[in-house]
């Protein structure tokens, strides 16, 4: 196709430009600007209590959420693919999908209405002590939501491709569901798991609106990393909030540099994405 | 046992069929997948009734009279628009970067498609912040915005590269597995028999890809509508300027006026539905071909 290498270029160049102005000239600015008055001040608002306690926040919620979708996620996608339902499979499909689709303050505020004071299972809880709403299980319960879909999306696909030839090899040695599943097909999913567990934890260590809504912003108590960088924002500490961008950018761009590199040893990513 | 397996009708009603393998600890299979299948269920649907009571519950009529105030309009009419443009810029540029993924060779390609990923793992605020940082008083190109006259952070523009920003990877990301899979072959008779570069594209690549493309159109104006941090930072939320509906449902929360959001809520999440529907239509089209 030699005689196209003008449009091949043309394509190039337009891909690559809009990948630069939009996307390396920010992430630039941004790492220049917390590293030019060198390292004191950077690790001064890294070590900030306050960002401390936020960033262990973050950390517990998306070391919640992240196993319990990657369990139930894994669980998810052996009965859809295995024992697909004859009715509503679409619909359950679809609740897979919908944390993609939604708002996160969306997510946050319906999150509300069921467990808040006045909410349907918030006043249950209440009288039995526990509070969710302003309050850490609240922020967990938002990542777990927005964090559904990865595990699943990435394990379906993979399920399908390999069919069922081997474990009923399996199953015709002899070997039981749990030894089948745990040495037949597990090994078989775990790149996808992998990869959809590091989607999750990417997409939670960044998780802003529905934290927000569900939380507020109480220092040190419900306050998670990137709500902590809007608090930054607004009170003009733009060295506070930089610096502690630069980490949050650098967690999660090498989680999904990770994911893509174990995609890309399985032979490219899925349309289900 | 495959067979046995998928004949049966599976799913949460469960039959007491005679089974070939006593053996099998049936009871606790079924209570698994039934618990798999109702997971998802379980944690979106009870939240999805909730908004919809929530909005209905101090009337049609008062829900009515809050969406379609000023405010409220404003907000919404500025959320389509923002989304509209930045779905058509990243169709159009998403489509562009997925043809040079896979149909390009050159080095620093496998860069580029890390690049693209980039902000799936971004921060909605850390987003807006970088724009603050870039267009903003202090920013590098603030004497460029000056002699130009033109005004980003608080306003149109920036919310406008914000959204783009956020909803980027989308259309890329679902376009190049579908034109991986589809080979050069079509578009290599194409060229033999004389199409230009274009003409195949239009008429051989496009048809083949349509389902993807619209699965990532979709997923991006759903990201794009749904926007919320970046364009908080980044537009500061002015009330009939730079409010979006999401910004909107934030404000009214915080001035009591539950019944505003909650109305606001609900004309997002039906928006978020029809895109639902339309990802997964294009969705079981894409994986079927």
């Amino acid at each position: 196709m030699r005689s196209f290498a003008g449009s091949r270029y043309a394509l190039r160049t337009l891909a690559l430009g809009y990948l630069v102005l939009l996307l390396v000239l920010p992430v630039s600015m941004i790492v220049y600007y917390t590293f030019r008055d060198g390292l004191t001040p950077v690790w001064e608002a890294l070590t900030d209590p306050s960002f401390v306690s936020a960033l262990k926040l973050t950390l517990i919620a998306v070391g919640i959420a992240v196993p319990v979708n990657t369990i139930f996620g894994v669980m998810c996608a052996m009965a859809l693919v295995r024992r697909p339902p004859k009715h509503g499979a679409w619909l359950i499909n679809s609740m897979i999908g919908l944390p993609l689709a939604l708002s996160p303050v969306v997510v946050g505020l319906a999150l509300v209405l069921v467990y808040g004071q006045d909410g349907w299972l918030g006043s249950w809880f209440e009288e039995n002590g526990i509070q969710i709403i302003f309050s850490t299980p609240g922020i967990v319960l938002a990542t777990i939501f927005v964090t559904l879909p990865f595990v699943v999306r990435e394990v379906i696909p993979v399920l399908r491709e390999v069919g069922t030839d081997q474990d009923e090899a399996a199953w015709t040695l002899g070997a039981s569901r749990w030894q089948t599943f745990i040495k037949v097909i597990l090994p078989m999913i775990t790149p996808a798991i992998i990869s959809g567990a590091l989607l999750s934890f990417a997409r939670a260590l960044g998780e802003f609106g529905s934290i927000v809504v569900v939380a507020g912003n109480i220092p040190r108590r419900t306050l998670t990393a990137p709500v902590y960088v809007f608090g930054q924002i607004e009170s003009q500490n733009q060295m506070g909030a930089s610096a502690v961008s630069v980490l949050l950018l650098t967690l999660s761009f090498t989680l999904m540099l990770l994911v893509d590199w174990i995609q890309g040893k399985r032979g490219g990513a899925h349309v289900a994405r | 046992m495959s067979q046995d397996k998928t004949s049966e009708e599976p799913g949460v009603e469960l039959r007491s069929e005679s089974r070939k393998r006593t053996s099998r600890p049936r009871g606790l299979e079924w209570a698994l997948v039934a618990a798999a299948i109702l997971y998802p269920v379980a944690l979106a649907a009870g939240p999805l009734l909730a908004i919809v009571w929530g909005a209905l519950s101090s009337g049609f009529g008062a829900m009515m009279r809050q969406l379609t105030s000023p405010e409220a309009v404003n907000a919404l009419k500025l959320t389509l628009l923002l989304s509209f443009a930045a779905t058509a810029l990243n169709t159009v540029f998403g489509l562009v970067v997925a043809l040079v993924l896979t149909r390009d060779d050159f080095k620093g390609r496998q860069a580029l498609n890390g690049l693209i990923d980039l902000p799936f793992a971004f921060s909605p605020v850390i987003a807006g912040f970088t724009l603050i940082l870039l267009f903003g008083r202090n920013g590098w190109f603030v004497n460029l915005i000056d002699a130009l006259n033109l005004r980003v952070v608080f306003a149109l523009p920036g919310m406008l590269i914000a959204t783009t920003f956020i909803s980027l990877p989308f259309v890329a990301r679902a376009v190049a597995p579908v034109l991986r899979h589809m080979g050069r072959e079509q578009e290599n008779v194409a060229y033999t028999m004389g199409a230009g570069y274009w003409r195949t594209f239009w008429n051989v690549t496009l048809p083949n890809i349509r389902w993807g493309l619209l699965y990532g159109v979709s997923l991006t104006f759903a990201r794009a509508v749904g926007e919320f941090g970046a364009v908080l930072v980044v537009g500061g939320g002015v009330t009939r300027f730079t409010e979006t509906a999401t910004l909107y449902i934030y404000r009214s929360l915080d001035d009591r006026n539950e019944v505003g959001a909650y109305a606001m809520v609900l004309a997002l999440a039906v928006i978020s539905f029809c895109l639902l529907w339309l990802m997964e239509y294009a969705r079981k089209h894409a994986q079927d071909e």
